[in-house]
């Protein structure tokens, strides 16, 4: 874990707070869309996306790649009242505090063979739109961004233009969304992919505009920031090593109730994708719902956060 | 009796008495000791031939430029492991190697070979060359970057003088799959899938390494397909007269980096030919490398090349263990 300090806040736009983390000189290095774990009690962590940082001239050529040896981690950090928490303690976070996160981990990389990037963020989810931005911006990529935002609540709007200039489509009206998706995406050159951060309604969007227009799947990615909860049939889990059972209720997920039951699980992003939380299965079959385990690693492992037991099975797990 | 240094640095990869292929990767810069010393403190090598060695990749690679292989979309990633092995060098030898600056401009200097140059961090025309082969020259490990884009590693870029026969101008834009499919068996298959996953998971930063070993004979660690007429004839004949001076435990250690700043993997491997005579001046190595020769699954030997080589070394090591003590101390 990284010990880093709040060296500024900001109210970027109502509800979002920005929140500028500096260490004993300069942090490790990320890639874009490169997200860290912020503790925001102990042993629950949040992943916040990292976002360049801020230059008012904008990049220009002497600048550094974005990303290497930064002094500064700048997150911004959308409020969530329901939420479990991390926001609202991101929100009362002030200059001085000292706050513990993971190094950074990359789950929302560009395709360096891309012959051209459609960036499409939503809300929040400008945060590592803008980091792709800038990348390709400082390696003279080929990108497009459009921005759906609500009129005045987007942060970063300025700091995207100031990096796509006019590579940037912005729609604030909810309508125009399809028509400006399908003139990027039908208009994009062979080989182009597209990311999109933000609603799931945002990403099944961009993915239903991308099928009709013939894309292939594997060049269309989404960085969802709105976990779907992992609700299913509801089953029991037996923890091997004190031999507890904790029930999973419909509405939940494995690692909510093992939270509940006040077990200790890793954990970092909560959708499937990192691997944090992968534990080993003794006994019974699992309907697997991640993106990160092989087909090899599924015999004996599943991922707390997002798989459940198979329907009618109880699952025995090595905690 | 002090341990020459070539033995008492020796990273010897076997630590049973069989054998068979695993991805067997520990943790990076740990410190790890043998027998007969100590290994594994620093990812770079630099032996006492350190000069030798350089001037050796130098000499092949002005020969044939096609040991070096850069695809256009590995531009950051090659700039993130140049960047990354400056660093390392400079943090594990401060004194005969420094990097400064912390903006874009830096200045990199390494007195053991009477390197100096400035560049501008991602301008590639603020440096001679290409910046992976401006790094790779500099360093006795062979390089190769892999790509890591569709839940896949990809050979993106490289400068291999060493390859153990392989051909980095053949394997440039192979998947990792398609680069280890030579490897025999489905174990050995799997292997590799589960080495595919594990690479694509690392974090940012973090470095990991593994060893791998051979036979060889002759202490020339280029065997790639692209010298195969040089080494090729000399293998097949296998007219070896004296084993302990000619045949060779060829190990490989190979360090696996994921780049922090492009999320590629840099993977290095360092060559260390030792002698049979040398090996043999440790009772243990001898006794171990003898037995995995003579247990080595079929298909293992075979894609080793040591059906013949294999039982030839193992006889010359176990008639060693028997013979007057010195006799072996070539």
């Amino acid at each position: 874990m990284l010990e880093l300090r709040v060296a500024d806040v900001a109210t970027p736009c109502a509800g979002v707070r920005s929140v500028t983390l500096v260490g004993d000189g300069p942090l490790p290095s990320y890639p874009p869309g490169a997200h860290v774990g912020l503790e925001w009690a102990p042993g629950r962590l949040n992943p916040y996306s990292l976002t360049p940082t801020p230059s008012p001239r904008g990049p220009t050529p002497r600048d550094l790649p974005p990303g290497l040896d930064p002094e500064e981690y700048h997150l911004s950090i959308a409020l969530r009242p329901d939420g479990e928490g991390g926001s609202r303690r991101v929100h009362a976070l002030a200059p001085g505090d000292r706050v513990r996160a993971t190094p950074p981990r990359s789950s929302f990389p560009p395709v360096g063979t891309a012959a051209h990037h459609v960036l499409v963020a939503g809300g929040i989810g400008v945060t590592p739109v803008l980091a792709h931005a800038a990348w390709h911006a400082f390696w003279g990529n080929s990108f497009e961004v459009l921005l759906v935002q609500r009129p005045g609540v987007t942060p970063h709007a300025a700091d995207l233009r100031a990096l796509a200039g006019d590579r940037l489509a912005r729609a604030t009206d909810r309508t125009a969304v399809p028509a400006l998706l399908d003139e990027a995406l039908r208009g994009a050159p062979w080989n182009s992919h597209v990311y999109t951060c933000g609603p799931p309604g945002l990403i099944a969007a961009v993915a239903a505009t991308a099928r009709r227009a013939h894309w292939v799947a594997d060049r269309v990615h989404a960085e969802p920031f709105v976990h779907a909860p992992a609700t299913g049939t509801p089953f029991t889990a037996v923890l091997r090593r004190s031999g507890r059972e904790v029930a999973v209720g419909a509405g939940e997920s494995l690692l909510d109730a093992l939270d509940r039951a006040g077990v200790a699980a890793p954990r970092l992003c909560r959708q499937g994708v990192c691997g944090e939380c992968v534990t080993e299965v003794a006994a019974g079959r699992v309907e697997h719902r991640d993106t990160v385990l092989g087909d090899d690693e599924r015999d004996g492992h599943m991922a707390l956060c997002v798989s459940r037991a198979a329907v009618g099975e109880t699952v025995e797990l090595q905690l | 009796m002090t341990v020459p240094e070539d033995v008492a640095s020796y990273p010897f990869p076997l630590p049973h008495d069989t054998y068979r292929i695993s991805a067997n990767v520990e943790e990076a810069g740990v410190e790890r000791a043998t027998e007969a010393g100590a290994w594994g403190s620093t990812m770079l090598h630099v032996g006492p031939d350190h000069a030798e060695a350089i001037v050796r990749r130098r000499t092949i690679f002005g020969r044939e430029p096609r040991r070096f292989v850069a695809a256009p979309h590995a531009r950051a990633a090659s700039w993130d492991a140049m960047l990354w092995l400056l660093e390392r060098m400079a943090r594990e030898r401060p004194g005969e190697a420094q990097l400064e600056g912390d903006g874009a401009r830096r200045r990199w200097r390494n007195h053991r070979l009477g390197v100096e140059a400035e560049f501008v961090v991602g301008d590639d025309a603020s440096l001679p060359e290409h910046p992976l082969a401006f790094a790779a020259a500099q360093v006795e490990e062979d390089v190769v970057v892999l790509g890591d884009r569709g839940d896949a590693l990809w050979l993106d870029a490289g400068l291999v003088t060493a390859a153990s026969v392989w051909s980095l101008a053949f394997d440039a834009g192979m998947s990792f799959a398609e680069l280890h499919r030579p490897v025999p068996g489905d174990e050995a298959r799997r292997v590799f899938e589960r080495a595919e996953r594990f690479l694509l998971r690392l974090h940012p930063g973090e470095a990991w390494r593994r060893l791998n070993w051979g036979l060889q004979l002759d202490d020339e660690a280029d065997l790639s397909l692209d010298a195969f007429p040089a080494w090729g004839p000399r293998r097949a004949a296998l007219d070896v007269v004296d084993p302990g001076r000619e045949v060779f435990l060829r190990t490989e250690v190979q360090h696996l980096v994921k780049l922090p700043l492009t999320g590629s993997v840099l993977f290095l491997i360092g060559v260390r030919p030792l002698s049979l005579g040398r090996v043999a001046t440790v009772p243990g190595w001898a006794g171990r490398l003898a037995s995995v020769l003579e247990t080595l699954a079929p298909g293992t030997s075979a894609y080793k090349e040591l059906d013949t080589l294999g039982p030839l070394a193992a006889e010359w090591l176990r008639r060693q263990a028997h013979a007057p003590a010195g006799a072996a101390a070539t």
